[in-house]
């Protein structure tokens, strides 16, 4: 009998517990100060304990937004904007496609998606790069 | 990668992309509880940073704290971490031995004086000249003083080192004490537990890294980060105790249903650590989702806390201070749990025959 104690998943709860509330509620304070000051905010999702019922509920509560995108480094990534504008669920995993980091962030658009500077210089380097192979000669205009 | 090189330098040179660092910044800032917008900031610090010089001392211990360090990560995002420090001397991992391992300790004293990191497992016995635990003929207590002196930061890492631990445990036979006890004048970080989450050691050591500066401590000199959550605050199983249903026996029906595992001597509500969040072996369990009730570990004397089978409220005469650890953490769920709590206590006294 002792081993199905092992093998059994942690319990889980039919309804949301309160702390779903909780959360909407700072998401709703995060996201009104960005509209007043610019500010951006995020809520660490992976240090609340939040149940399995509690995560279904906060993610219907918020909604499906128009942008997905996933990021390919170092294990996936998923960027999603929320039914809410400004508002984005944020997922990295690792490798393995162990969970590393989930929050909510509250922002125009994550940096993660940006490219920076100085891998668009890389970048214009490798497409010179490819135009010198072919021989086109010459450099980006 | 070379001691001037920075860490962004030699990631960028390994291929590392600007976003899978910006991953693992964000995993670090999740991991040491800084405000969530705080992970463009740390990427920034580790970026910018060199790589650290490490020395690591072994003195009474177990070698749990590295079974730990280093069975806690598979090849992951988390291996970034010891792309950052140089471990130049280990008992246990390094290949050098004799008086080539011990040249390698004083090598990287000299080289990096005033900026190495000290990282200490094991309590120091004192007791009749320090002579229970000696290494190449030294005592435990010489190479701390000579290793420490041109520290930048000491680390306790575990218990033993943190709080003197098993060998700490009544009547402490070889006079152990924790390290803080015998470095003075340097910023002295404990990362208590027995042994720590992996996470907690090197989170350290990163946030050392990006920020050039401890993180946070609690009153017991532990990353807040780490340590300023209670076990039982986010224990999955906290929703068991608040509706009353606890297991009474390791094989009862409580106990196959996953309640509460208080009344089988549950330490979660005097025990600060991050085991219930950041959990163990790559974030499968943590005791507590494996059945059996969390000992405390990273607390300050829990192997003299009166028995870890005994129900907090239990104990009133062995360890007068837990019994009041648990009145204060009770306290912060009002008045009403108090008596709920009161109750749980009768019913628990009843248990154990008390």
């Amino acid at each position: 009998m002792t081993t199905l104690i092992f093998n059994k998943p942690p319990p889980t709860f039919d309804e949301p517990t309160s702390l779903v509330a909780a959360v909407v509620r700072e998401v709703a304070t995060l996201l009104a100060r960005y509209a007043g000051t610019g500010e951006e905010g995020a809520i660490d999702l992976r240090t609340l304990p939040l149940t399995e019922a509690d995560r279904l509920a906060l993610r219907e509560k918020l909604g499906a937004g128009e942008v997905r995108a996933r990021i390919d480094a170092a294990g996936a990534s998923d960027i999603e904007e929320t039914g809410i504008a400004g508002v984005w669920w944020i997922r990295h995993e690792d490798c393995e496609g162990k969970l590393m980091a989930e929050q909510i962030a509250i922002t125009a658009c994550p940096a993660i998606l940006a490219a920076s500077g100085e891998d668009i210089a890389a970048g214009l380097a490798k497409l010179e790069a490819i135009l010198r192979s072919e021989g086109g000669g010459g450099s980006a205009p | 990668m070379t001691q001037s090189e920075t860490v962004g330098a030699m990631l960028n040179r390994r291929g590392v992309s600007r976003r899978a660092f910006m991953k693992y910044a964000s995993y670090l800032t999740s991991v040491l509880a800084l405000p969530a917008t705080a992970g463009a900031a740390m990427a920034q610090g580790l970026a910018a940073a060199r790589r650290q010089a490490v020395i690591w001392l072994s003195f009474q211990e177990c070698t749990g704290c590295t079974e730990s360090l280093t069975r806690g990560y598979g090849p992951t995002l988390e291996d970034l971490i010891f792309q950052f420090i140089s471990l130049d001397y280990h008992h246990t991992l390094q290949a050098a031995s004799g008086e080539a391992a011990e040249a390698a300790r004083r090598q990287s004293m000299q080289e990096n004086s005033g900026r190495y990191l000290v990282v200490v497992d094991g309590s120091v016995p004192t007791r009749d000249g320090g002579v229970y635990s000696m290494i190449a003929g030294r005592t435990n207590i010489d190479i701390l003083e000579e290793t420490v002196r041109d520290a930048a930061a000491v680390i306790a890492v575990g218990t033993c080192a943190s709080f003197g631990g098993l060998p700490y445990a009544n009547p402490n036979p070889t006079g152990a004490v924790p390290i803080s006890e015998l470095v003075t004048g340097k910023p002295v970080i404990n990362v208590s537990g027995c042994p720590p989450i992996p996470e907690a050691m090197t989170g350290t050591i990163a946030h050392l890294l990006a920020f050039g500066e401890p993180p946070a401590l609690d009153g017991h000199g532990r990353p807040i980060a780490f340590f300023g959550d209670s076990i039982h605050d986010r224990c999955y199983r906290r929703a068991f105790y608040e509706r009353g249903q606890f297991a009474e026996s390791f094989d009862d029906e409580g106990a196959r249903q996953g309640w509460c595992l208080y009344k089988l001597g549950c330490k979660g509500p005097i025990a600060n650590n991050a085991c219930a969040t950041l959990k163990w072996n790559g974030g499968a369990s943590f005791p507590i989702q494996s059945g059996h009730g969390c000992f405390a570990c990273a607390a300050p004397n829990f192997w003299d806390q009166g028995g870890f089978y005994r129900p907090l409220s239990a104990i009133t005469r062995d360890a007068g201070g837990v019994a009041a650890a648990a009145a204060a953490a009770g306290a912060v769920l009002g008045a009403g749990a108090a008596v709920l709590a009161g109750q749980r206590k009768r019913e628990a006294m009843k248990g154990t025959g008390k």
